[in-house]
């Protein structure tokens, strides 16, 4: 591909771009002399929205169990940021680390790592769906709302140094002892091709997390 | 001491305290039959208590489209959008809580998401946020990254994006953007060297509202990698996500 032809495009883009601007400047010079013929007889109301509080936001740890096929179970933390789109759909990215071994491999004699212990870590953007909301209740006087979630995502598993594309699914309870604190349990399956045992496959990598999270 | 005080502004900020002066609240009266008040912030919770037409209620806080209140007697509950529009202000006005509609969507200001697809036949994903400068422009900021079988490649691009239509539900977009891209290849590539580069790419795409603060958005982008002086790669990615706006 030659320089002349990045020129031709941009020329090309530029071309696109043009009628755009032009359609932008036109609606901003819009007549606005029209004059007002009726003159309102009515007492200007108080149309102030109120400055309500919204709590859509939640931010929060977690510390898990992750199992990692063919490796074993480690434990894992992180981060969680979530948003409340409705009532029913939340949006949610996670950020998880943990620390593998080739150990049990290796007492076969089949060592993989470069060093035994190795970083692995994680991310995920989910889609969060409220199946089952409800109330928990703890002895005779005290209810909490809690709910049932699911959740499918899409994120980037690494390890050894290679990213492998992950697909998630998981299901949770959540629990709120108070209006803006969270306590979940989320159960999870993070879904990538690997390659580590010589063949490419699909593995199951399922994490049993528990996250403490704050709205605000 | 700075931290310390840095510290404590950051829980005030995080952890707000959860009864603030009475004053601090707006009061609406109940002008229909009754208001329903749920345990949770939907639907799906029960409704425990009701409060009568002429009582005063106090807005505690909202959570997607529902709100806190507390009643003159101490009665707590979750009130639906739909209920707390038939109530009045002190001043008699109609309470305009704004429910999330087209209209607001037409006037976002910010907008946030992610999309999942493919980058050169690759799975990629990506981040972005937006802001919007006028209705027919808006600048964003893009963190991508695909995985491919040889190598992971992360990109991070700002981008101008032009919508012609903006009053239209399903409305087509034209986007310009430079970046970086930096390419790792696996470890077990034998010759694989790191490359950070320069990128440039030109796309086209649509939002279409969903609900809500919903958007569903479509981008085909064609970018080129500038490897080195004589060295330029060429790759086409497609995505389909999700965004969320705000004013």
């Amino acid at each position: 591909m030659s320089r002349s032809y990045i020129t031709v495009q941009a020329v090309w883009l530029f071309a696109i771009f043009l009628p755009v601007v032009g359609l932008a400047q036109a609606a901003e010079t819009k007549d606005t002399n029209a004059e007002q013929v009726i003159q309102p007889q009515i007492s200007r109301r108080d149309v102030r929205a109120p400055a309500i509080d919204t709590e859509n936001f939640e931010i929060g740890a977690y510390i898990g169990i992750l199992s990692v096929e063919d490796l074993g179970a480690y434990a894992d933390y992180g981060i969680r940021i979530a948003y409340h789109v409705t009532e029913d759909f939340f949006i949610e990215g996670v950020y998880g680390k943990s620390t593998i071994s080739d150990e049990s491999l290796c007492n076969l004699g089949l060592c993989l790592f470069p060093t035994q212990q190795q970083d692995l870590s994680f991310y995920a953007l989910s889609l969060g769906y409220n199946l089952f909301p409800g109330e928990v209740f703890t002895g005779k006087r005290h209810a909490m709302t809690s709910g049932v979630y699911l959740l499918a995502g899409l994120g980037n598993t690494t390890f050894l140094d290679e990213g492998h594309f992950t697909v998630n699914f998981g299901i949770g309870l959540r629990v709120l002892p108070v209006d803006w604190l969270d306590l979940s349990i989320t159960v999870r399956d993070y879904i990538f091709q690997s390659d580590i045992l010589g063949t490419a496959k699909t593995t199951n990598n399922f994490e049993l997390a528990a996250a403490v999270s704050v709205y605000f | 001491m700075i931290l310390v005080l840095t510290m404590a502004g950051l829980a005030a900020a995080v952890f707000p305290a959860p009864v603030l002066a009475d004053d601090h609240y707006d009061r609406v009266q109940v002008v229909e039959p009754y208001l329903e008040l749920h345990t949770g912030p939907g639907r799906g919770y029960p409704i425990t208590q009701v409060i009568e037409r002429g009582e005063w209620v106090e807005i505690l806080k909202r959570r997607t489209d529902w709100f806190k209140i507390r009643a003159s007697d101490d009665k707590i509950g979750w009130v639906s959008l739909t209920q707390m529009e038939q109530t009045l202000l002190e001043t008699g006005a109609q309470l305009t809580l704004l429910e999330t509609k087209l209209e607001e969507y037409q006037q976002r200001r910010f907008e946030a998401g992610f999309a999942g697809g493919e980058f050169n036949n690759d799975p990629f994903m990506l981040v972005r946020a937006g802001y919007r400068l006028n209705e027919f422009f808006s600048v964003e900021l893009t963190l991508g990254q695909t995985i491919g079988a040889d190598s992971t490649s992360t990109m991070l691009y700002a981008s101008l994006l032009s919508e012609p239509f903006p009053e239209w539900r399903f409305s087509p977009f034209f986007s310009l953007g430079i970046g970086q891209f930096r390419n790792i290849p696996k470890a077990t590539l034998v010759g694989g060297v790191e490359t950070d580069s320069s990128m440039a790419n030109a796309g086209l795409g649509f939002n279409y509202y969903l609900t809500r603060r919903f958007v569903l958005r479509g981008d085909y982008i064609r970018n080129v990698v500038f490897v080195d002086a004589d060295r330029i790669n060429e790759y086409n990615a497609l995505t389909l996500g999700f965004s969320v706006f705000f004013h």
